[in-house]
C-alpha cells in the first residue's frame, strides 16, 4: 500500500444526478413483472416477461457504464459520485438520506451485479423456459438485483442495511421458488432464519458504531467540528457544489473544510473522520474500551458477524449448500456471484475501521482460512454437482475473507471479481449439465458429456482452471496475492495477543485449500464431461454404498419407489433430521411435488423418475441463450486476470489495486519480501493447482480408476463423515433446533399455565372492579343526572304556561312591568 | 283658568292609558293599532307641554313632528302586517297569531 504515508484528505465529492437510475430499472421490472407479468404471460406470452426485465438490467447496466465513464474521466483522489434524493430520518444526531453514492469499489460492484445479472437474466430464458410461474421468477431476479445495487450504493449505512434485508429477503423468495416442494421451502427459511443470526450482529455492530462515535442526544465534549485545511493545490469540490460558481482560485477559508465530527451513518463522513488523523476520532476509537474489550474491535467483530451469516462463512455457512435448491440461474447469481459476497464488500468498505484493530483482522482471518479449508475438504466427496459448488463457494469466500482479513483489501475485492465471472459460470455450465441431463444433478450418472455438449464442457473448463488457480486464468492472480499478502502479515492479533505466526498459519492452510479446491473442481469436470455417459447403468453399485440410501431405504419402501434415491433432497430430509415416523409421508410429500415438476419439466423428466434406465433421450446441448451466456463469461473469467498482472510481472501495481487505491484508504504495513519469494510463492501457487489436478486426473479420468472406490471402502468411516458434511447439519439440530423446540415447548406450557393464570386473574380482578364501578354509575352518577334532568323538565313544564304566543300577553307583562318599577321608584326614592 | 303643566300631563295620560287600554282588550288588529296611535299621541301631548313649560324653543314640537310622521309609517306597516295576517288566518283576531308559541 504506497499510498500509506500520504495524509489523506476529505472525499471530494461529486454529484451525479442520475445515479438512483441504476437501482431504479430493476425496480420498475420487478413491479411490472410482479403486478401484471401473469397477465402479459397469459396474454403476450413469456418472451415480453423476460423482455421487460432483460430490458430493465440492460438499462440499468447501460447507466452503471454512464457513471463509470464520468469516474474515469475524474482525477483517482476525487472518483467519488454522490447522489442524494431526499432525507429519510432526522432524529437527534441520526440522520439519513435516501442517497447514492460510487466509489471505485461500489462502482466495481455496480458492473459486476448488472453485467453478470443481465447475462444471468438472459440465461435464465432458456434455463426457465418450461417454467409455469415464469412471470414471478423473473419478478424476483428483478426484485433481487434492486436490493443488491441499494446494498452496493447506499451511501450511508441505512440505505446499505435495506440492501442487506432485500437481499435477503429475494434471496429466500428465489431457493423456495418450486414452494410445493416442502423441502425447497424450508431450505428457504433455513437461509433467511441463518441469515437473521448474522444480521442481528451486524446490527448491533451498527448501533455500537454509532454510540462510540458519540451517540445520539449528548454530543461528546471532545467531538466538534474542525476546519480541516487542505493542502496546497487541493481544490475544494469547485464542480460539484454550483457549477456556475467560479473554479478560480479561492481565500484560505473558502478552501478550508469543515469536517463534521461526531455520530454519522454516512460512510464518507465515517471515513473523514476515521482517515484524517487530525480530527483524532481514530485515535479516540482505537483507544475506547467497553467491558475491557476495545470498542473498535467489538464493532469489527460484531460486524463481521453480519458478514459470515451473508458470505456463509462457519458456523454460519449452513444455509448455503441447502440454498442450491433454487433453480440454477439463482445459485449463480445470488449464491456464487454477487449477494454472498455482500460480507467481504462491508469489509473492504470498513477496510480503515478493520485495519485499526488487528484483533478484528486476525479473527475475520482466521475465520476464514478456516471456512476456506473446512469446505474444501466437503468438496471432495460430494456427487450433487450443484453441492460441489456451492461448498466451493464457501471455500472460495473464506479465500476473500482472509484477503480482507490480512490487509489485501483489494486483493480480497479482486478475488470476489474474479470468482464471479469463473463461478458463475461453473454454476451456469452445471445448469446447461443439468438440463441437458433432463434434471439429474447426480455427477455418477453423468459422464461422457464433452461430446454431447462441447460448449458447456470448454467453458467449464476454462472456469476450472481459473478457480484452481493456473496462470492466466484470472483466479491464480488474486489467490496467490491473498495468500501471499497472509504469508507477509505478521501484525495481527488473536485476542489482544500479538500473534505473528498467524499470517503462515493462514498461509498454510490456505495452499492445501487451493489444493484441494483444484482437486474437486476437477474431479467435478472429469466426472461430468469425460468417460461414458452413465445416466442409468453405473449407479447400482455406488446406491449400496450411498449411506444416505441405506438410511432411507426403510422408510421408501411403503411408497413404492425403493430405487428411488436420484433425489438427494428427500432422503436428506428423513436421515438428517430424525423424523421416523413421518418419513414416508416425507417421501409421498417430495413425489408429489416432483410430480408437479414434471407438468413443467420435458416429459423425460417423468419417466426418469419411475426408472432410472429410461433417461428420455440422450443428453443434449442447451440452446443458444445458455451457450451464448456460457462463453461470455468464460472470457471473462480469463480477460479479468488483465486487471491483477502483478508487480512482478509488469514493474506496475495491478491495475484494479490502483483503481481501488481511493477507496480503501486503510494503512496495513506487510513484511518487506525479495523478488525470488514473491517467485517462490507464485510457483507453490502453481504447484498446488497443480497437485490437485494430478491426483483428480488419476482418479476421476474418464471414469475408469477402481481407486476412489477403493480408497473409500479402506476409509469408510472418514468418508462417511464427510459425505454427511461432518454431520454439522445434525450437530445443529441437535445443538440450536432441538434446544430452540424445547425452551418453545417450555414457553408454551410457562404461557399456558402461569401467564394463562395471571392474565385470568387479572381478567377476574377486572370484572369485580367494573361491577362495582357499574353500580356506582347506575346509582349515584345516573341519579344525579336523571334527577337534574327531571328538574328541568318540571320547571319547563310550568314555565310553559306563561308563554302564551299571543301579543297581548306579553304586553299585559310588558304594561304590569312599567307599572312594577314605577311603583317602586315611588316606594324607595 | 289659565291651564297649567298638570292639566296637559293629565290629558296626555289619559290618552295614553286609554291607547294602552285599547291594545291590551281589544282583539281586533286594526283597534289594536288605533289603540297604539292614542298612545303615540298622549306622548305627544307630553312633549308639547314640556317644550312649552318647561324648555322653551321648538324643540318639542319638532319632536312631535317626527312622531306624527313616525305614525304614519307606523300604521302603513301596521295595517300591512294586518293584512298579512289575515291572509294567513282568515281573522284579524290578534288571539290567532300565536305561532311563535311553539
Amino acid at each position: 500500500m504506497e499510498h500509506a504515508t500520504q495524509q489523506l484528505g476529505p472525499t471530494v465529492v461529486h454529484s451525479a444526478s442520475y445515479l438512483w437510475l441504476i437501482p431504479l430499472f430493476p425496480a420498475i421490472g420487478a413491479v411490472i413483472n410482479s403486478l401484471l407479468g401473469i397477465r402479459i404471460q397469459r396474454t403476450l406470452g413469456k418472451k415480453w416477461n423476460h423482455g421487460i426485465a432483460i430490458a430493465m438490467m440492460t438499462l440499468s447496466f447501460l447507466t452503471a457504464l454512464r457513471a463509470f465513464a464520468q469516474m474515469l474521466a475524474l482525477p483517482g483522489n476525487e472518483r467519488f459520485l454522490q447522489n442524494t434524493l431526499w432525507n429519510m430520518l432526522s432524529a437527534g444526531q441520526l440522520r439519513f438520506d435516501l442517497a447514492f453514492a460510487l466509489d471505485p469499489l461500489s462502482m466495481m460492484m455496480v458492473l459486476i451485479i448488472t453485467f453478470i445479472g443481465t447475462l444471468i437474466h438472459v440465461f435464465s430464458t432458456g434455463y426457465m423456459a418450461d417454467e409455469p410461474d415464469y412471470w414471478r421468477f423473473f419478478a424476483y431476479l428483478n426484485l433481487f438485483v434492486f436490493a443488491m445495487l441499494l446494498l452496493v450504493m447506499g451511501d450511508n449505512f441505512a440505505v446499505m442495511f435495506f440492501g442487506w434485508e432485500g437481499v435477503g429477503l429475494a434471496s429466500y423468495l428465489l431457493i423456495s421458488f418450486w414452494y410445493t416442494d416442502i423441502e425447497k421451502a424450508k431450505a428457504g427459511m433455513k437461509a433467511f432464519v441463518v441469515n437473521r443470526f448474522g444480521d442481528f450482529g451486524f446490527i448491533l455492530g451498527l448501533f455500537l458504531l454509532f454510540w462510540s462515535l458519540g451517540g445520539i442526544w449528548e454530543p461528546r465534549p471532545d467531538a466538534r467540528s474542525v476546519s480541516y485545511v487542505p493542502e496546497i493545490g487541493y481544490k475544494a469540490n469547485p464542480a460539484a457544489s454550483n457549477p456556475f460558481e467560479s473554479t478560480g482560485p479561492r481565500s484560505a477559508d473558502v478552501h478550508g473544510q469543515i469536517i463534521p465530527l461526531g455520530p454519522t451513518m454516512n460512510f464518507r463522513e465515517l471515513r473523514d473522520q476515521v482517515v484524517i488523523e487530525s480530527t483524532g476520532v481514530g485515535e479516540r476509537l482505537r483507544h475506547q474500551t467497553l467491558w475491557g474489550v476495545a470498542l473498535l474491535t467489538l464493532v469489527c467483530m460484531l460486524m463481521f458477524v453480519g458478514a459470515m451469516g451473508k458470505s456463509a462463512q462457519l458456523p454460519l455457512y449452513v444455509w448455503l449448500p441447502d440454498a442450491m435448491a433454487g433453480p440454477t440461474p439463482v445459485s449463480a447469481l445470488i449464491h456464487a456471484a454477487t449477494m454472498v459476497t455482500a460480507g467481504v464488500y462491508m469489509v473492504a468498505r470498513l477496510s480503515y475501521l478493520y485495519a485499526m484493530s488487528p484483533t478484528a483482522m486476525g479473527w475475520v482471518a482466521t475465520v476464514g482460512v478456516l471456512t476456506a479449508f473446512f469446505a474444501a475438504t466437503i468438496g471432495f466427496f460430494q456427487y450433487d454437482i450443484k453441492k460441489v459448488l456451492a461448498y466451493s463457494t464457501v471455500s472460495q469466500l473464506g479465500i476473500m475473507f482472509i484477503g480482507v482479513g490480512v490487509g489485501a483489501y483489494w486483493a480480497g475485492t479482486y478475488h470476489l471479481l474474479t470468482h464471479a465471472f469463473f463461478k458463475a459460470t461453473l454454476f451456469l455450465g452445471s445448469g446447461s449439465v443439468i438440463l441437458g441431463c433432463h434434471h439429474e444433478q447426480d455427477m455418477r450418472k453423468m459422464g461422457g458429456l464433452k461430446k454431447l455438449m462441447p460448449v458447456t464442457a470448454w467453458t467449464y473448463l476454462v472456469a476450472t482452471w481459473a478457480i484452481a488457480g493456473f496462470p492466466w486464468a484470472s483466479g491464480f492472480y488474486s489467490k496467490d496475492e491473498i495468500l501471499f499478502k497472509a504469508f507477509t502479515q505478521r501484525g495481527m492479533e488473536l485476542f489482544g495477543t500479538p500473534a505473528p505466526w498467524l499470517g503462515p498459519a493462514v498461509f498454510v492452510l490456505g495452499i492445501l485449500a487451493a489444493t484441494g479446491t483444484s482437486f474437486y473442481m476437477f474431479r467435478s469436470y472429469y466426472m461430468t464431461f469425460t468417460g461414458h455417459y452413465k445416466g442409468g447403468a453405473g449407479h447400482a453399485e455406488e446406491h449400496d454404498e450411498d449411506p444416505h440410501a441405506a438410511h432411507a431405504a426403510p422408510h421408501h419402501v411403503g411408497t413404492g419407489h425403493p430405487h428411488d434415491d436420484h433425489d438427494p433432497v428427500a432422503h436428506a430430509a428423513p436421515a438428517a433430521h430424525g423424523h421416523a415416523a413421518p418419513a414416508a409421508a416425507h417421501g409421498q410429500v417430495a413425489h408429489m411435488a416432483h410430480a408437479l415438476d414434471a407438468v413443467h419439466a420435458a416429459p423425460a423428466h417423468d419417466d426418469g423418475h419411475d426408472d432410472h434406465g429410461a433417461h428420455g433421450g440422450p443428453p443434449h446441448e442447451s440452446p443458444r441463450s445458455i451457450t451464448w451466456v456460457l462463453v461470455t463469461l468464460a472470457a471473462g473469467a480469463v480477460i479479468t486476470s488483465v486487471l491483477g498482472i502483478p508487480l512482478l510481472w509488469s514493474g506496475h501495481a495491478p491495475i484494479l489495486e490502483h483503481w481501488l487505491a481511493p477507496a480503501l484508504p486503510a494503512e496495513v504495513t506487510f513484511l518487506h519480501t525479495s523478488h525470488a519469494t514473491e517467485w517462490l510463492f507464485q510457483g507453490m501457487g502453481v504447484a498446488a493447482a497443480a497437485i490437485g489436478w494430478f491426483f483428480a486426473m488419476k482418479l476421476f479420468k474418464d471414469g475408469k480408476s477402481r481407486v476412489p472406490h477403493d480408497l473409500k471402502h479402506r476409509f469408510f468411516g472418514f468418508w462417511t463423515l464427510v459425505y454427511n458434511k461432518y454431520y454439522v447439519d445434525e450437530a445443529y439440530h441437535a445443538l440450536v433446533i432441538r434446544p430452540a423446540l424445547f425452551l418453545a415447548a417450555f414457553l408454551s406450557w410457562f404461557d399456558q399455565h402461569v401467564i394463562d393464570w395471571i392474565v385470568n386473574f387479572a381478567g377476574w380482578l377486572a370484572r369485580f372492579v367494573a361491577a362495582f364501578d357499574d353500580a356506582i354509575d347506575k346509582y349515584v352518577v345516573d341519579g344525579a343526572v336523571n334527577g337534574l334532568g327531571g328538574l328541568t323538565r318540571e320547571g319547563g313544564r310550568l314555565l310553559r304556561r306563561i308563554e302564551t304566543g299571543r301579543i297581548q300577553t306579553y304586553l299585559y307583562g310588558a304594561a304590569l312591568g312599567s307599572l312594577l318599577v314605577v311603583l317602586l321608584n315611588f316606594l324607595f326614592r | 283658568m289659565i291651564p297649567t303643566l298638570s292639566h296637559y300631563l293629565a290629558v296626555a295620560a289619559l290618552l295614553f292609558a286609554l291607547g294602552l287600554f285599547t291594545v291590551l282588550t281589544r282583539r281586533n288588529a286594526v283597534a289594536v293599532l288605533m289603540g297604539v296611535e292614542l298612545m303615540l299621541n298622549g306622548s305627544n301631548v307630553n312633549l308639547v307641554a314640556f317644550n312649552k313649560f318647561v324648555v322653551g324653543g321648538l324643540t318639542g314640537q319638532a319632536f312631535t313632528l317626527f312622531v306624527v310622521v313616525l305614525a304614519a309609517a307606523e300604521a302603513a306597516v301596521g295595517l300591512a302586517i294586518v293584512l298579512s295576517i289575515f291572509h294567513t288566518f282568515k281573522t284579524i283576531d290578534v288571539r290567532a297569531a300565536d305561532l311563535m308559541r311553539e
